[in-house]
């Protein structure tokens, strides 16, 4: 950049001295002179720029392959460190796998034993229970057959009985027990 | 202040429906005596006259609404001796101006259901029965 702008200084001067009108012939020497040194100073100019693009493209395909190659390496690199990270991971997941695994099977195998001994439990208490009730039943059965059976015995004896009261009973043993409820309600202050 | 008439159908009738029949006998019998065959003054209930005559019957039914009134069901149906007999009963060991009206219920069995003022008391045999009842299967069961 330093030397394009050297150039374009160099051509603008020389435009300037070239379109000035010489005086003398002195001058339009000086001016030849002139001219021929900025030829000089131009194609020196050029060149140096030249050189200078030159150097300049190759130091940039210098730095280029140096980016390329670091790249390669930084991607070598970090290949190498990812699939190590993946087996590490790979690792930490399996042993976690398998304490999981060994944990739920031990559980498993707790609660299934849990299990079977309250099915065993609650089948023994059931049937248990089952047996209670059916006892239950049958002793309520016998019993209210009793009760009923009793119930008709006593509705016999007192149909029985209440027939042979009246019989029995004179108009005296009536008026008797009148006189004896007559007592028993002033004896109770009712009367 | 008495009235005579009231207190002789007192006296002899303790029953509601006697005392009724018996007044009823009497008021024809007053004014046939008093008025058809114009008696001053009654030979059938003494201080009765042909000017309150008829005070004194009106005052007889007031008298028997406001007596006091046992309802007595018994399980025969008795008979005017046995009537007699219960009021008799009635007046001796109740008191004199009670009266009673007897009702019959056979299935009592015997004894009596007393009301009063509107509460009943049952002394019935046939009530004394049913409270036996548990005593009766307790012999049953025992054999």
């Amino acid at each position: 950049m330093i030397a394009v702008g050297q150039l374009v200084l160099i051509v603008a001067l020389f435009q300037h001295f070239r379109h000035s009108e010489p005086t003398t012939i002195k001058a339009a020497k000086e001016l030849e002179k002139a001219e021929k040194e900025g030829q000089n100073i131009i194609y020196s100019a050029f060149k140096k720029a030249k050189d200078i693009l030159g150097q300049a493209e190759l130091e940039g395909i210098k730095r280029a392959s140096d980016t390329q190659l670091q790249a390669k390496k930084f991607e070598r690199e970090y290949e190498e460190k990812f699939a190590q990270a993946v087996a590490d991971s790979q690792k930490h997941v399996d042993e976690a796998l398998n304490n999981h695994l060994n944990q739920t099977l031990a559980n498993f195998d707790k609660r299934l034993e849990e299990t079977i001994s309250k099915l065993e439990k609650d089948s023994l208490f059931q049937a248990q229970s089952q047996l209670d009730q059916a006892k239950k039943s049958a002793a309520d059965f016998e019993k209210s057959q009793l009760d009923r059976i009793n119930n008709d015995l006593v509705d016999v004896v007192e149909t029985t009985i209440a027939r042979v009261l009246k019989k029995k009973l004179t108009v005296s043993d009536q008026l008797d027990s009148i006189y004896e409820a007559f007592n028993q309600a002033r004896a109770e202050k009712f009367l | 202040m008495t009235n005579p008439i009231f207190e002789k159908l007192v006296k002899d009738h303790a029953t509601r429906s006697g005392f009724l029949n018996a007044f009823s006998t009497l008021s024809a019998l007053l004014t046939e005596e008093l008025f058809k065959k114009n008696k001053k003054t009654s030979e059938l209930v003494e201080g009765v006259n042909q000017k309150n005559v008829n005070q004194l019957l009106e005052q007889t039914k007031a008298l028997l609404d406001q007596t006091e009134e046992l309802t007595i069901t018994v399980a025969f149906t008795p008979n005017d001796n046995d009537i007699l007999a219960i009021s008799q009963y009635v007046r001796k060991n109740i008191g004199n101006g009670v009266m009673i009206n007897l009702k019959t219920d056979p299935r009592l069995l015997a004894g009596a259901i007393i009301s009063k003022n509107g509460f009943e008391k049952d002394y019935s045999w046939r009530k004394k029965l049913f409270e036996g009842r548990k005593e009766i299967a307790d012999m049953i069961k025992s054999g």
